[in-house]
């Protein structure tokens, strides 16, 4: 966005955040919510009118709120907006003719059962918390990166900390989830890093898994290695606005209520998931199999445990980013190459059951 | 875990309604009541809506407070999620006005959530114990309320699974999060700091006052409630088994003889102490309460005519809510009814004499002392034996250690 932009809109009095909310006089040329938006942060120099541009006042809604929550404009233009990005043939199926033996793809649509939160890195916005959006169409997103983060953390969480008293056990599974995840890093959250967490958490297991890798790629420290998985964004249908209001200890009123954008409950998306074997390629095929069914059930439970229980929100300990445990079965797929044919599955449950089912050789 | 909703619960959302129960507003009481024990236990807890609020940078390490290791704060990640669900909206549409006889302006009822809600902690952190959450909600339940706007007599609540809670185990969670070798781990250092007019348990006190019923409809008598006893907002809200009481003790305590019990001599002290007490929706000075007005001579600024000094926003205060939470009442059986009030009320405001206060509320509520209460003016004509069922404050001379007083907040006596 060029700087005339921000000159000509400049919001220089109360009167022009009600007229850019709802795109009157000289908004009119607006017509794209997420610009007013943009253009709304020229009223945040403005200590006066900064409150007023991020929700109104008690009599009248304007600004931000408005125009995300009350009067819906955001999510109307979601809806068109999203039918240019399949246009475009970003958010569809994956082809799976090209991939490697004993690939899979899970596929499912998923409705959120609590909001979710996925902070955004834009340097400036008119508050403090926007949810994550594509850069072109302006659509909120769960990124990639975001998924395997989060469901990397979760596989810690249900499958490694279990065993922490069992070095060989958590090397072993430590060394699985680098074929799966690749190289340990991109989890700073951990305040010294993944590595180091990993480590400190089951000390005596970590030779065990140095030398695991040793054998594999013949170093100590994994190398920059890409993990067996691949994730997907998913875009989200709706967008709202939803307010913290932190008590004041000595008045115990409320003061500066911190606003958050959210992908609300009952928002839709898609989860898509690829797993390529190729540290097992070349190994015959029923053991090429088990590997692969392991992988697959253990990462099952894993995305299980991140959709039902822990979510996958960047701020997860709110409560936020769980789903419901029930879509359409119809929009759903789950598929082995050269092991299984596609399958449907409505739930967690099911989904478990066809895994089964195809362990058992009872392929169709 | 489950929890039966006593009088209706206010966790309010983006439209300044509580139509639906938002888990941040029970996280942030539920840190409340925490910081209010921790400071009890000699504990520093920040203001986590305050300008001081953790982490606190000194040099290369950054340091926060127990009350932030177990909620969260910036860099550092809450050790548990809480799954919170259930709660249904009472009724449709605006707030209802109770207005007590003699005032103009009255308390606005907003419709609040009935019901139960189903509760699940989930933890985030090898090193987290339940209790961390479990006592001080337990406390909450048992003795104030949770959610916001309890002052108007939301957020009774009760625990269902009886589970037995002991304080050690508080007390023994908060060692290990707080570990030196796991915060070492964590390269972060524990904060110590003072608590200065900060929520304290010690500076709190608790009551329990019941009484009897001769009908049903006992209710359309209590003062303010009287006029809009035929709206059925009113109605559909009695139909959860509380009534809301709180403007008619409130209006008593505040405007009528019940003034008798605060105020001192010095009458020029009024207004402060009241704004300190009860509340204002006034801008106030912070350090002496007067309202304060725009500053003519620096229109930025307040003017404080007592201070007579010209004030930043920051030192002035937008509204004060209540010290004072005066509870629905709810009922125990056939024919008793119970309500609560309670509250933090902390030594050395200028010119009030808490102990003089507290000593007064506490004979009126048992009606032995000089004032007394006009119970049937204020709850009806249908009501009779009221009495102080149990009074709650923490008594050095007794009771010289914090913890004992604790654990006894935590066991089943008394009321409710
Ligand atoms: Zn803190
Ligand atoms: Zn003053």
């Amino acid at each position: 966005m060029s700087h005339d932009f921000y000159v000509d809109f400049r919001i220089q009095r109360k009167e022009d955040i009600d007229q850019l909310t709802s795109g009157s006089e000289k908004y009119k040329e607006l017509t794209d919510v997420l610009s007013r938006i943009m253009a709304l942060l020229s009223a945040f120099e403005k200590e006066e009118f900064r409150n007023y541009a991020k929700a109104g006042d008690r009599k009248k809604p304007s600004g931000l709120k408005s125009l995300i929550h009350s009067n819906g404009n955001y999510n109307d233009q979601l809806r068109y907006k999203l039918s240019e990005v399949k246009l475009l043939g970003i958010d569809l199926s994956i082809d799976i003719s090209e991939l490697p033996h004993g690939s899979w793809i899970i596929e499912f649509p998923i409705i959120l059962k609590k909001p979710f939160i996925s902070k955004d890195d834009v340097p400036l916005y008119i508050i403090e918390n926007p949810v994550r959006k594509d850069k072109v169409f302006g659509v909120p997103f769960t990124s990639s990166m975001a998924w395997k983060g989060n469901l990397r953390w979760t596989m810690m969480k249900s499958h490694l900390e279990p065993v922490v008293n069992d070095p060989s056990k958590f090397a072993e599974i430590r060394y699985q989830h680098t074929l799966l995840f690749g190289t340990e890093k991109g989890m700073e959250e951990m305040a010294k890093g993944w590595t180091k967490y990993l480590d400190d958490l089951c000390p005596n297991a970590k030779e065990a898994y140095r030398s695991k890798l040793k054998e594999r790629f013949g170093k100590d420290e994994a190398p920059s290695l890409t993990g067996m998985l691949y994730f997907y964004p998913t875009f989200w249908d709706r967008i709202d606005l939803e307010v913290i209001n932190p008590h004041d200890r000595k008045t115990k009123t409320g003061k500066n209520p911190i606003y958050y954008e959210v992908v609300p409950e009952g928002a839709k998306g898609f989860f898509r998931l690829v797993y390529l074997p190729f540290y097992y390629l070349g190994e015959p095929l029923p053991e090429l199999k088990n590997k692969v069914l392991k992988d697959l059930k253990d990462v099952i439970k894993g995305l299980e445990e991140m959709m039902l229980k822990y979510g996958f929100s960047a701020k997860k300990s709110s409560g936020y980013g769980v789903i419901e445990n029930n879509w359409d079965k119809t929009e759903s797929r789950l598929i082995i190459k050269e092991i299984s044919d596609a399958h449907k599955f409505g739930n967690f449950d099911e989904l478990k059951k066809v895994v089964d089912k195809i362990e058992g050789g009872t392929n169709e | 875990m489950k929890i039966k909703i006593i009088t209706p619960i206010w966790t309010g959302d983006i439209d300044l309604k509580s139509d639906w129960l938002h888990s941040t507003g029970i996280i942030g009481s539920l840190r409340w009541w925490t910081e209010a024990i921790l400071r009890g236990m000699r504990k520093f807890a920040c203001d986590p809506a305050g300008d001081e609020r953790c982490p606190k940078k000194i040099k290369d390490e950054m340091q926060y407070c127990p009350a932030c290791l177990i909620f969260g704060a910036t860099g550092i990640r809450r050790l548990f999620r809480l799954e919170i669900s259930g709660g249904e909206k009472i009724f449709d549409g605006g707030a209802i006005n109770i207005k007590p006889q003699q005032r103009n302006r009255g308390w606005y009822l907003g419709s609040g959530l009935k019901g139960e809600i189903d509760l699940n902690i989930i933890p985030l952190d090898r090193d987290f114990d339940e209790n961390l959450v479990l006592v001080p909600l337990a406390i909450a339940a048992k003795w104030g309320g949770i959610g916001a706007k309890t002052q108007h007599g939301y957020g009774v609540v009760e625990l269902i699974d009886k589970i037995e809670l002991r304080f050690e185990n508080f007390q023994g969670a908060l060692d290990k999060i707080l570990k030196s070798e796991r915060l070492r781990k964590l390269n972060i250092k524990e904060r110590n700091d003072t608590n200065d007019a900060l929520p304290n348990i010690k500076e709190m006190f608790f009551a329990k006052v019941q009484f009897e019923v001769q009908n049903n409809d006992w209710w359309k008598e209590v003062d303010g409630i009287k006029p809009v006893s035929n709206d059925q907002r009113l109605e559909k809200w009695i139909e959860t088994g509380s009534v809301p009481i709180s403007p008619a003790i409130k209006n008593w305590l505040r405007y009528d003889d019940g003034k008798n019990l605060w105020q001192d001599m010095d009458t020029n002290k009024k207004e402060r102490k009241e704004n300190w007490l009860f509340g204002t929706t006034d801008r106030v000075c912070s350090s002496c309460y007067e309202k304060v007005n725009q500053d003519r001579n620096n229109r930025r600024n307040f003017w404080c005519s007592n201070c007579r000094k010209s004030l930043k926003k920051e030192e002035t205060f937008e509204r004060v809510a209540s010290k004072i939470n005066v509870s629905c009442a709810y009922r125990i059986n056939n024919t008793t009814w119970e309500f609560r009030i309670w509250g933090w009320i902390p030594e050395g405001f200028q010119g009030f004499n808490r102990n003089n206060f507290l000593n007064n509320l506490k004979q009126a509520l048992d009606g032995n002392g000089t004032r007394t209460i006009p119970w049937t003016s204020l709850l009806g004509k249908f009501t009779k034996n009221h009495k102080l069922k149990v009074w709650r404050e923490f008594n050095p001379p007794n009771e010289s250690v914090i913890n004992n007083y604790l654990q006894s907040l935590l066991e089943d006596k008394g009321g409710s």
